[in-house]
Order: C-alpha cells, then sequence, then structure tokens
C-alpha cells in the first residue's frame, strides 16, 4: 500500500538543486521585473532629461531670491532707528529718569539707593550715588560708551531733552 | 488600445520640478508679503498709539489726572471702559503699555554743585530734608510706549510722531504726554 498524499513543500525543495534553482527563478524574475520598469520609452529621456537641470536651476533662483531679494522686487527696506536716534533716547531716557530721582528726593528727603526705587525704572540705567547728595545716572550708548549724567555738572546734552517734558515741545 | 504604464507615471524630475516652481513663487511673493505685513503693523501700531493717548488727554482733561499707569501689555484700569470695545494692548508684532512720570521743574530744585569731601558724606544731612517740607511743583506726564522686536516698526512711529514728543530706546519707542495740570507734593 502506497501513500498517495503529496510530499510536504520542505520535502519537496529539500535538494540542493531545487533550492538554487528556485532561487535562480526569483533573482530573474526580480531583475526582469526591475528592468521593465527601469528601461525609459523610447522618447523618455529627449522629454525627460531637462526636466532635474531646470528644477536644480529654479530652487537656486528661488533660494537667491528669497535669502537676497533684489531691490526692483522687495522694494525700498524700511529704515531702523539709527544710532543718533537711540543715543538720543538714551538721553532723554535719563533725563527723565535723573527728574523723577529729584521728585524722590523731595518727597523722602534722600536719594534712592537704586532706581527700582522710583515708581517707573528705565531698562538698562544703573544709579551711583557719589554721596548723599550727588549722584550719576549711567547707561549705553549704540557703540557700547557708557553716557553718565552728573547730577552736579548735567550736560547741555541732557538739557536738549526738555522739550520732551513740556507742552512747549508739542506740536 | 492600450497605453503604456510609463507613459502615465510620475518621474522624480516631475515632483523636482513642481517643487522647484512653488519654491520660487514663494520667494517671490515673500518680499511683497513681508512688506505688506510690516506696513499694516505700522499703521496699526500708530492707530492704537493714537487712540490710547487721545482717550488717555481727554481722562486727564476730565479728571485732572494721568490713568495709574498699569504693566505692559495691559489695559489700564480707568481707561477700560473708554476704549473702543475689544481693544487690545497685546497686538501681534507689538504691545502697548501705559505710564505715568513724576518730574519735577529744574529750576526749582537747582543741582547741588559742591560735594563733600570724602568721608564726611554720611555726616552730611541729606540736602532736601528742608526742601521736602517745602512745596515744589510736580508734575504729572502720561505716556504711551510701543514694544517691538522690529526696528522698523519704532522708526516710523518715531517719524510719524516726531523726535520732539517721542524717543527711542532699545526695543521700545515711547510717546510722552505734556503735563498741562501741575500738582503740588
Amino acid at each position: 500500500m502506497t501513500d498517495t498524499r503529496p510530499d510536504p513543500p520542505v520535502h519537496r525543495i529539500s535538494r540542493v538543486e531545487d533550492r538554487e534553482r528556485l532561487l535562480a527563478e526569483a533573482l530573474a524574475h526580480a531583475e526582469a521585473q526591475e528592468a521593465h520598469y527601469k528601461v525609459l520609452p523610447a522618447d523618455e529621456p529627449e522629454h525627460g532629461r531637462w526636466k532635474t537641470p531646470l528644477a536644480v536651476l529654479l530652487l537656486l533662483v528661488a533660494a537667491w531670491i528669497a535669502l537676497t531679494p533684489p531691490r526692483w522686487m522687495a522694494g525700498a527696506d524700511a529704515p531702523r532707528p539709527t544710532a543718533g536716534e537711540r543715543d538720543r533716547g538714551l538721553r532723554a531716557a535719563i533725563w527723565i529718569q535723573a527728574r523723577q530721582v529729584e521728585v524722590f528726593r523731595l518727597r523722602e528727603g534722600r536719594l534712592p539707593e537704586h532706581l527700582s526705587e522710583l515708581p517707573v525704572q528705565m531698562p538698562g540705567l544703573t544709579l551711583v550715588r557719589s554721596n548723599n547728595r550727588v549722584y550719576q545716572i549711567r547707561g549705553r550708548l549704540a557703540d557700547g560708551e557708557i553716557l553718565v549724567f552728573d547730577s552736579a555738572q548735567p550736560s547741555p546734552a541732557f538739557v536738549a531733552s526738555a522739550p520732551l517734558l513740556s507742552a512747549e515741545g508739542t506740536p | 488600445m492600450t497605453s503604456s504604464p510609463h507613459r502615465r507615471s510620475v518621474t522624480s524630475g516631475d515632483v523636482l520640478l513642481a517643487l522647484a516652481g512653488v519654491a520660487l513663487v514663494a520667494a517671490v511673493l515673500y518680499p511683497g508679503t513681508k512688506r505688506t505685513l510690516l506696513e499694516r503693523a505700522v499703521a496699526a501700531a500708530q492707530a492704537d498709539v493714537e487712540t490710547v493717548s487721545g482717550v488717555a488727554t481727554a481722562y486727564r482733561d476730565e479728571t485732572g489726572g494721568w490713568p495709574a499707569p498699569a504693566e505692559t501689555g495691559e489695559v489700564p484700569a480707568e481707561l477700560a471702559g473708554r476704549l473702543p470695545p475689544g481693544f487690545s494692548f497685546q497686538a501681534g508684532s507689538y504691545t502697548l503699555e501705559w505710564s505715568r512720570w513724576e518730574t519735577v521743574e529744574p529750576a526749582a530744585q537747582p543741582w547741588t554743585t559742591e560735594a563733600p569731601p570724602d568721608g564726611l558724606e554720611s555726616a552730611l544731612p541729606p540736602q532736601a530734608d528742608s526742601l521736602a517740607e517745602t512745596e515744589v511743583p510736580v508734575e504729572t506726564l502720561g505716556a504711551v510706549t510701543v514694544h517691538a522686536r522690529d526696528g522698523r516698526v519704532l522708526a516710523a512711529l518715531l517719524e510719524r510722531f516726531g523726535a520732539s514728543r517721542s524717543f527711542v530706546r532699545e526695543r521700545c519707542w515711547t510717546l510722552v504726554l505734556p503735563p498741562t495740570a501741575r500738582n503740588r507734593s
């Protein structure tokens, strides 16, 4: 009595020759498939090869425009505050702060230890007391130099900020 | 009739070309868009400053004093009911701040010109002891400050309102509202 049941697959390919044959067939099939999709039609090289260089060129032009847009495209750049305007602003802030120190002195009978004792403290300014009467307020100019307001000898440059604080300074 | 799958497929060159076209259009439109946004921010900041200064001045004319100062980005309590509905001190590209400064006339308190010798500072009485008991005119100023990272907004505000009324410092621009009523300390 013979067994009519088919051999399990493992038995059918168990031989070395069978496995090598199947592997060769699989590889050949894969190569054929890859070649089928890889090869361009006859007219594709003429119509498609220019796309990639053109895309690269467009990307370069886009990057150039984004990084350094030409004036005719971006228009004139709006101005930013100049160093002179910022320095003038520093003088005005020091002048206003000095007058607030005077108000504090009149009310408290002493100079403040720090500008933080004042109701409003301008950022970037420091108070240095020379003695019970004389003080300095310091700030940094745009070029890095220290601008000093000395209450004993206020510079006329600070007085130039006075129109800001008076009704005459308004148009 | 059958068509070849190659003719209908999208190649990497097609994708790259489409991306490059989009990038080029975006790069061309970007400067104009940025300029338009800046112009809008400047116009909005100018309008907001004029609104706040106008309302604060009206408040001062009615009550005789400026509204109390508020933190940056916060609407002063006295102005809350006077500003347009929905008015905010926090905009997208800038923030508003209301301040009130007390100052004294320099002529009312002349600067000290003589410093004491070293070592005698603590022995000297503060100069203002006697002045604290006298009446000295103290003026109160109002101020609207715009905080903005973009210096072009600050420069535009300085140009619009003038250097005689405003000044620029670091990342903020301040409009000083003049005193009209004088208080006594």
